[in-house]
């Protein structure tokens, strides 16, 4: 059963229950909320997720008012984890975006059974495209702008490497855009699906990207790491690509990783091997269509 | 550091050091401290010499004046400004 079967008093009432387990790649999340923005958000870029009817769950999560008087004078939210919580409270409205922020903490901090690294990743013909970058670096906006023309989807925050292969692990949840990159999106792909934007977060402007139907089709199909591309937008650049050092490349992924310390020597082999898989390469653009004939003559 | 062509080095032995090189450029990762450095072509070939067996003061000048074509008193120099980084950062250490 898919998210997307269920109306939206379905879901309402079952995230309400404590009873809607999601199955976002190779986790499962048991989500809890009364919250309508995170109804709403799950069924406008979770619809083809599926459901999941087993006994386990990854993570047990809950989005909803915190206990006490405030939640009357201030209406506001919190994200809990097993009952604990690592976030402070938001306004109400940014409900969906904190579930976001949440599940990508929960990965983030517990699949250590994966190298992780800060990056996105997508893939196209059996190649996948490793994607770090710096905040404000364009690399988001390039994530999105690649899912929308044909690239698959695994990840726009976290890369999973799989500690037995070497091969890349998709989540394909949504890409998570800020600021003017959502008028940048909407007006390069209208037909797009966007969540409702969070306003005045922490990041400024955020909303949601649905990932393509085929990224979350696939999810289960591990991608072979080809190229590791440092995006930077820069404007009135051309698009273009050059050399990136490797050993740079590992430095900063490294460096950027959510676990390679507490991996010791596997991180560095699990990161060593993704080098040695890879050609590296520091990417300027400032139009979206000329950055994109770049990636389709790199997949080519 | 004093040059001591007797003195001996070697990796400290919990150090469980990695290493990669991708076009010239070496990464060598510290098991023990979990640190990761990337070294210059001469550290590069001192840590290379000590991971294979202890080696003393000497040695490594002879390697280091060979590699890079230069006169022993030069390379014995550079050899101490590289014991001496690799010492601060544990990964060699005088052999006592």
């Amino acid at each position: 059963m898919k998210l997307g079967d269920l109306s939206l008093s379905q879901l309402r009432q079952r995230l309400a229950d404590n009873d809607l387990a999601l199955r976002t790649g190779p986790f499962v999340t048991r989500i809890h909320s009364p919250m309508v923005q995170v109804a709403d958000g799950l069924l406008r870029l979770y619809a083809d997720f599926p459901l999941d009817a087993g006994e386990f769950q990854d993570f047990h999560v809950r989005v909803g008012p915190p206990p006490g008087l405030r939640r009357w004078l201030r209406p506001q939210i919190n994200f809990w984890y097993d009952g604990h919580s690592p976030f402070k409270p938001l306004p109400a409205d940014h409900a969906f975006a904190l579930l976001e922020w949440g599940l990508n903490w929960c990965v983030a901090g517990h699949a250590h059974h994966y190298l992780m690294l800060h990056a996105a990743v997508l893939e196209k013909n059996g190649r996948a495209v490793v994607l770090p970058g710096d905040p404000g670096a364009g690399k988001s906006t390039l994530t999105a702008a690649l899912m929308l023309s044909g690239w698959r989807l695994l990840s726009d925050e976290i890369t999973l490497v799989d500690r037995d292969d070497g091969l890349l692990v998709g989540l394909a949840r949504p890409v998570s855009l800020k600021n003017a990159s959502i008028e940048v999106i909407r007006r390069a792909f209208p037909d797009a699906v966007i969540g409702a934007p969070a306003y005045d977060t922490h990041k400024g402007t955020v909303a949601h990207v649905q990932p393509s139907a085929d990224s979350v089709a696939r999810v289960g199909e591990k991608a072979r790491p080809a190229w590791i591309v440092f995006p930077r937008w820069r404007e009135g650049s051309p698009a273009r690509l050059s050399p990136h050092s490797r050993a740079d490349a590992f430095l900063h992924t490294a460096s950027h990783a959510f676990n390679y310390s507490l991996l010791g020597g596997l991180g560095f082999e699990l990161n060593a091997a993704l080098m040695d898989a890879c050609a590296c390469h520091d990417f300027e653009y400032s139009n979206l269509d000329d950055a994109l004939r770049v990636f389709e003559e790199l997949a080519a | 550091m004093t040059p001591d062509p007797a003195r001996r080095w070697r990796i400290p032995p919990e150090a469980d050091l990695r290493h990669r090189e991708w076009d010239g450029e070496h990464v060598f990762f510290h098991g023990a401290t979990g640190d990761t450095h990337r070294f210059s072509d001469a550290a590069a070939r001192v840590l290379q010499r000590l991971m294979a067996a202890p080696a003393d003061e000497s040695e490594l000048a002879t390697l280091l004046a060979e590699a890079a074509a230069v006169e022993s008193a030069e390379a014995t120099q550079a050899l101490g400004e590289i014991l001496g980084e690799l010492a601060r950062l544990e990964f060699a250490e005088p052999v006592t």
